[in-house]
């Protein structure tokens, strides 16, 4: 019985952008995933613990962050570690991460396997390992494994380990190190371990080939990945036995609230919210905004979000409303303030100048608001006028688009709200 | 606002308390002369109002008396529409202010320092600066309604937003919506915040910020971008490095190989070619000894030959020795025959050329003795001559030293002197005496003394140009005067030209211009003769530059003739003896000689010939003995060389030659089997070892070329590859992310911003356009009314900035063009329209600070007229010097004391 952890594509230093200066928390919590698997994996008593490429998000990762992941292994001489340097990490040459003092200097237990070969690891078992060594390649690197096998004798367990997108065929990119979808049995192989992908996938050639995903969800579209797989060989021919088993630090979570049913939408959240408060530190959330919110409604969401969110580990707001009026607020507005509501004409006029279509902000006078008009009638916009007025800001007419407009009305309204007495 | 009064201590000239007012509800004139304080006594009361107590800028201090450190103290008394005030206002030395209220018939504190300051503000709807004194657009509507003295023609703009925009709203019947006009406030602080009003980030504002973040950011990106891309390129470098040492790893095996090779197939022809050497070196030896045997057996026949010839020619050389000693004998019995004949012929020579030298030195010494007497007679000649020369030249010294062109002056001053005197006569006194016995005259003056007495009977005429003075004998005197002027200067000119001739006659030292005339004439006939005696003592002279040059050369020929006497020392006879004689006896001595010496020269040459016979006849004896000796010498050589060649060989010639043939044809044999034991092209083998060597020589320095490319590379990628770039383009990247989202925000909250309040903007002028064709007829009408002239209108801009005034739009005169006095009036108009605005919610005072200064005296009737029916509305203040012209309107002040 072999049993190890088989892992892959931690991308440790990974960039998170969207996240500005919360990036580097997100990058601090996959080295704690990375301490926790290998504390599982002593749990486990395993024999190895495989690393199928990727480690690194990069070759050129600060040494900090890799003297950081010696350190996790240093501290477990107990669990073999064999790092195989993946597409983006590759054994490249001087520049590669793997030629940094700290992995020259690493402890004996940490094997990186930046040639092809085939490493006998006692009992009767052999790790054959196909490293790559660039980013992009439309070779098989399992091919490699199958010439490795072929001088190993009969009789003993082969586990393959390499890195790269299974050949299925729409799914993979003909550069992308394509893994034929029998490379495991083509060698002869019991048990193939592979990275590339961040999902998990472990049916392919009679579950001979596993892709265990990233151990730490990087987006909120990611599914079935925060695991590693644990796999125990009874003997060369024998099926595998593959357990996944989760270790991710972070949750990802994507919520919206929609003006168009406010407290439904606000129901929800707080549902939602309450279900994720006992985890709350570890989960990454955003929320969506969006249809059309009168300001008042806005400005009071706005504040809950604010609270709702701030025990969260990292949160995220993206607002996509649009500020509304009701029909009698706009036709209040309209009559109060006659100037006002001429402007508003001027922005529906201006977009629709840019866009060539635009929402109305106002009703027609009179119509259907139980108001008599009483601006006096105004001269439409000109469209040099228009241009006359964006120069002041050095803005182009042409560039605009209808989300502007519809900031532009909010700012205006908003800061109505604001003056108003 | 209203003026009560004010009141000034330590104020420009008002060094005491001076209170001006009070001021009437409607027409008041503050009449003083130029220069009184009427204007100072404003601007005082104007800082009061407006200015914070505690300034110091230049404007307080140009309120303190000329040369003085007093502190400026300004009271106001004003009304509005809250009641009257009175704020007074001490500056710079212990600043206070206090604002009091007019309440139950006394004034009573309402606020004092900072607080009555920001009451004083709020009541009167004015501004502050950020620092330093206020200016007219911080003044409220005052600012609008004050024509400041010297600015009568200045408007300030409506745009600002509290005052500025409210007189717009007020004039163009436009009612402000304050909630508008908040948010229109409101945004335009947001854009203003953010923007620049051409649209650019404020500098020091956040979108500026924003976009200097972004752009710091982006040069560190840019610096980081750098150097992965020198990463990628050293990784391409190592890759190629890498690929190229492999090859050439490859590449240098396989030549390492041919050479190896290449190196042993030379090595073992090396050894074959070594042992060929040997054999052709054997080979050699025995073809030498051979030929050494065949060479010594030729020898021996061919010296045997040469040993019986040698013994033939020593005989014959023998037999010649003996005849050329013969012949020497001969020949030195005959050279001994001439020696003896030859002194005799030698002496006779040498006697004829001494005797024939002595008869030339003679006939020379003869010659020296003519030469010497002819140049002493020269000599005499020339000393005559030159005599004559000398004496000329004193007699041209002795002549006055006068040139033909004084001459010529000399008589032009002459000749000006007789015209001169020709009209002295003529215009001049002249009296002709006759006494009738001899009687003294005497002329008194200072002309030429009369020769007294004067004979009787005869005219003596006396000529005075103007006067003439005389004092008669026995009758007294008598003066006559003529009344001629020109005779008196010609006169002078008379008097004037006859010194400058008398002196002219003295510089050339000749009494009268006669002697004169004769001394040129003189001088020019001597100046000819000497030429001619100068002439003739040259031709005299001869060859000889001088006579001192003739003399010298008497004297060398003498020493010449001396000296050849007392060398030849002639004998009595010799002198007696005639020129001709000694010519004679010359030339016979000539004739002999040549005879004397042709014989002696004979000799000589027989003697020659003979001597050049025994030294050739004495040559061929010598070289028939050496001869004899070297065929002797030969004759041994060869002998001992047979005897040596025999000894060598003892066993016989023949025998040793058959030898040597034997070893000969072994040695060859030997030699041709090592020759066939090399491979056939082993000439070309030590070419192909070289080139292979050559190859394998080149293909490792290109692989050391490549190994240390590739170590480059590889050094770089390491050092490069540490640094963590990746990290730090993330950190850069989420830096980046951050700022763009802040910079987007800011300019769609400026751009945004700027268009809501530029929209609302535009909306108001568009509404003010619409109400401005009113406004313009009211002005029309006030202007109609203050100058009479009823055809042109007044039109405004859409900020109701007066554009000009004309029939149309289009053709209007623009305000800047308009005269002085059409400004004046414009504005006056524009004024009073908008005190009477804003007279209707609060009463307003309107000062006019002399302003009428370019108005006529007919408008200025009109202007009165216009300001005695606005004075029912509104309180007006006009400070002028020329009180004459209000007189009955209203009430008149006068600055004085409190």
């Amino acid at each position: 019985m072999f049993r190890f952890i088989h892992s892959a594509d931690w991308q440790l230093g990974a960039r998170f952008s969207q996240f500005g200066a919360r990036a580097s928390q997100l990058r601090e919590a996959r080295l704690t995933t990375l301490r926790r698997a290998l504390d599982l994996a002593r749990q486990q008593a395993v024999d190895a613990f495989l690393i199928a490429g990727d480690l690194f998000e990069d070759n050129q990762v600060d040494n900090a962050l890799v003297t950081a992941v010696i350190d996790l292994f240093r501290e477990r001489p107990d669990v073999p570690v064999y790092l195989l340097p993946g597409n983006h990490d590759p054994a490249s040459g001087p520049d590669s991460i793997w030629e940094r003092p700290a992995f020259r200097n690493a402890p004996s237990h940490v094997r990186v396997l930046t040639t092809a070969q085939a490493l006998d690891l006692g009992g009767g078992v052999h790790l054959l390992a196909a490293p790559l060594h660039q980013k992009l390649s439309t070779l098989d690197p399992s091919l490699k494994l199958r010439d490795l096998a072929a001088s190993l004798p009969s009789g003993t367990l082969k586990i393959g380990l390499t890195h790269g997108a299974l050949a299925i065929e729409g799914k993979h990119q003909p550069n992308d190190f394509p893994i034929a979808l029998d490379a495991a049995s083509r060698a002869g192989l019991d048990y193939l371990a592979i990275g590339h992908w961040h999902s998990w996938i472990s049916e392919t050639d009679g579950g001979r080939i596993v892709m265990p995903g990233t151990p730490e969800p990087d987006r909120f579209d990611h599914e079935r990945c925060g695991q590693v797989a644990l796999v125990e060989l009874a003997g060369p021919g024998v099926p595998a036995k593959v357990v996944a088993l989760p270790v991710a630090t972070l949750t990802w979570e994507s919520l919206s609230f929609d003006f168009l049913s406010a407290d439904a939408s606000r129901s929800s959240l707080e549902h939602a919210f309450n279900a994720l408060r006992e985890r709350a530190a570890t989960c990454v959330v955003r929320v969506t905004l969006k249809g059309n919110a009168t300001p008042q409604g806005r400005r009071e969401t706005l504040a809950w979000l604010e609270g709702a969110l701030a025990p969260f580990f990292v949160s995220q707001r993206i607002d996509r409303t649009a500020l509304a009026l009701s029909a009698p607020e706009l036709a209040d507005l309209q009559h109060r303030h006659p100037l006002l509501a001429q402007v508003l004409n001027d922005i529906d006029r201006m977009e629709v100048l840019a866009t060539g279509s635009g929402s109305v902000s106002l009703p027609p006078l009179g119509e259907g608001t139980g108001v008599a008009a009483v601006a006096p009638p105004t001269a439409p916009l000109s469209l040099a006028e228009a241009q006359r007025l964006l120069d002041h800001s050095r803005t182009d007419l042409a560039s605009l688009k209808t989300e502007d407009f519809v900031l532009l009305r909010q700012v205006l309204l908003q800061t109505l709200q604001e003056v108003a007495p | 606002m209203i003026l009560h009064a004010i009141e000034l201590t330590h104020v420009g000239p008002f060094r005491d308390t001076v209170r001006v007012g009070p001021f009437a509800r409607g027409f008041t004139l503050l009449e003083a002369p130029n220069e009184s304080g009427k204007s100072t006594a404003m601007r005082a009361a104007a800082r009061a109002l407006f200015d914070r107590h505690t300034t110091k800028s230049e404007e307080i201090k140009s309120l303190q008396p000329a040369g003085t450190d007093l502190a400026p103290r300004v009271a106001v008394e004003f009304e509005t529409r809250e009641g009257r005030f009175r704020i007074e206002k001490t500056f710079l030395l212990s600043p206070r202010s206090l604002l009091q209220r007019w309440q139950e018939g006394r004034w009573q504190a309402v606020a004092e320092a900072d607080a009555a300051d920001r009451r004083t503000q709020e009541l009167l709807e004015s501004t502050l600066p950020g620092r330093g004194a206020t200016q007219p657009e911080h003044w409220g509507f005052l600012g609008f309604l004050w024509a400041r003295q010297g600015e009568p023609t200045d408007w300030p703009s409506l745009d600002d937003p509290t005052v500025g925009q409210r007189i717009r709203a007020r004039l163009a019947k436009v009612e402000i919506d304050p909630v508008i006009e908040a948010l229109r406030q409101k945004l335009a602080a947001q854009a203003d915040g953010l923007l620049t009003s051409t649209g650019q980030a404020k500098t020091g504002g956040a979108l500026r910020q924003a976009e200097d973040d972004l752009v710091s950011i982006d040069r560190e990106l840019a610096t980081l971008r750098q150097s992965r891309a020198e990463l990628d390129l050293a990784h391409q470098r190592f890759t190629r490095g890498q690929d190229a040492v492999q090859t050439l790893e490859r590449e240098a095996a396989d030549h390492e190989k041919t050479a190896r090779a290449l190196g042993e197939q030379a090595l073992a022809v090396e050894r074959l070619r070594g042992e060929l050497d040997t054999r052709r070196l054997e080979f050699a030896a025995a073809r030498e000894a051979l030929s050494a045997v065949v060479n010594a057996l030729e020898t021996v026949e061919s010296r045997t030959r040469e040993l019986a010839a040698a013994r033939l020619a020593h005989g014959e050389a023998a037999g010649t020795m003996q005849t050329q000693e013969a012949q020497l004998v001969r020949v030195r019995g005959e050279i001994d025959a001439q020696l003896l004949a030859r002194p005799a012929q030698e002496g006779r020579v040498t006697n004829l050329r001494a005797h024939r030298q002595r008869l030339q030195d003679l006939l020379k010494l003869r010659e020296l003795h003519q030469q010497t007497i002819d140049l002493q007679r020269q000599h005499a000649t020339v000393e005559k001559t030159a005599e004559e020369v000398t004496r000329m030249e004193a007699a041209l010294a002795r002549l006055p030293t006068l040139t033909p062109a004084r001459l010529r002056a000399l008589e032009e001053l002459a000749e000006a002197l007789r015209t001169l005197e020709a009209q002295t006569l003529a215009l001049g006194l002249t009296a002709d005496l006759f006494p009738d016995s001899p009687r003294r005259v005497t002329v008194n003056d200072a002309g030429e003394p009369l020769a007294n007495p004067l004979p009787e009977g005869k005219a003596t005429r006396i000529q005075r140009p103007q006067v003439l003075d005389l004092q008669l004998e026995g009758w007294g005197r008598i003066v006559v005067r003529s009344g001629a002027r020109e005779a008196q200067t010609v006169s002078a000119d008379l008097a004037a030209t006859r010194a400058r001739f008398q002196q002219a006659l003295r510089e050339a030292e000749v009494a009268s211009l006669e002697d004169a005339r004769a001394a040129v004439a003189q001088r020019k006939e001597l100046d000819l003769q000497v030429r001619a005696v100068r002439t003739a003592l040259t031709k005299d002279l001869g060859s000889h530059t001088s006579a001192a040059a003739l003399l010298d050369a008497i004297a060398r020929s003498h020493r010449r003739a001396e000296s050849l006497a007392s060398q030849l020392q002639p004998t009595p006879e010799e002198t007696a003896r005639g020129r001709t004689e000694l010519e004679s006896a010359e030339a016979q001595a000539a004739e002999a000689l040549p005879a004397a010496e042709r014989t002696l020269q004979v000799t000589d040459a027989a003697l020659q010939q003979l001597r050049q016979a025994e030294r050739g006849q004495s040559d061929a004896v010598q070289q028939a003995t050496r001869t004899a000796a070297d065929l002797s010498t030969r004759l041994r050589t060869l002998e001992s060389q047979v005897a040596d060649l025999h000894a060598r060989f003892p066993e016989g010639l023949a025998a040793a030659k058959a030898r040597e043939q034997q070893r000969f044809a072994e040695a060859e044999a030997r030699q041709l089997a090592a020759t066939a034991k090399l491979p056939p092209d082993h000439e070309r083998l030590p070419e192909r070892n070289r080139r292979a060597t050559a190859a394998l020589q080149q293909v490792q320095n290109a692989l050391q070329a490549s190994r240390t490319e590739r170590d480059s590379a590889s050094g770089k990628l390491e050092s490069l590859g540490g640094l963590g770039l990746y990290s730090q383009e993330s950190l850069l990247e989420e830096r980046r992310a951050e700022a763009v989202m802040r910079r987007d925000a800011l300019r769609g909250q400026a751009w945004t911003a700027r268009l809501a309040h530029d929209l609302i903007e535009h909306r108001k002028q568009a509404a003010t356009r619409s109400v401005l064709a009113p406004l313009e007829e009211r002005l029309t009408e006030a202007f109609a009314d203050l100058t009479g002239v009823r055809s042109r209108r007044v039109f405004l801009r859409d900020d109701l900035q007066i554009q000009g005034i004309g029939g149309t739009r289009d053709t209007t005169h623009g305000f800047d063009v308009l005269s002085q006095g059409a400004k004046e009036q414009l504005l006056l108009c524009l004024r009073l329209a908008v005190a009477r605005e804003l007279a209707a919610s609060e009463p307003q005072v309107l000062i006019l600070d002399d302003v009428l200064v370019n108005t006529d005296a007919g408008r200025q009737r009109r202007v009165l007229d216009v300001l005695a029916d606005q004075a029912a509305h509104l309180q007006i203040v006009l400070l002028t010097c020329h009180a004459e012209r209000y007189r009955g309107l209203g009430e008149t002040l006068r600055l004085g004391s409190a």
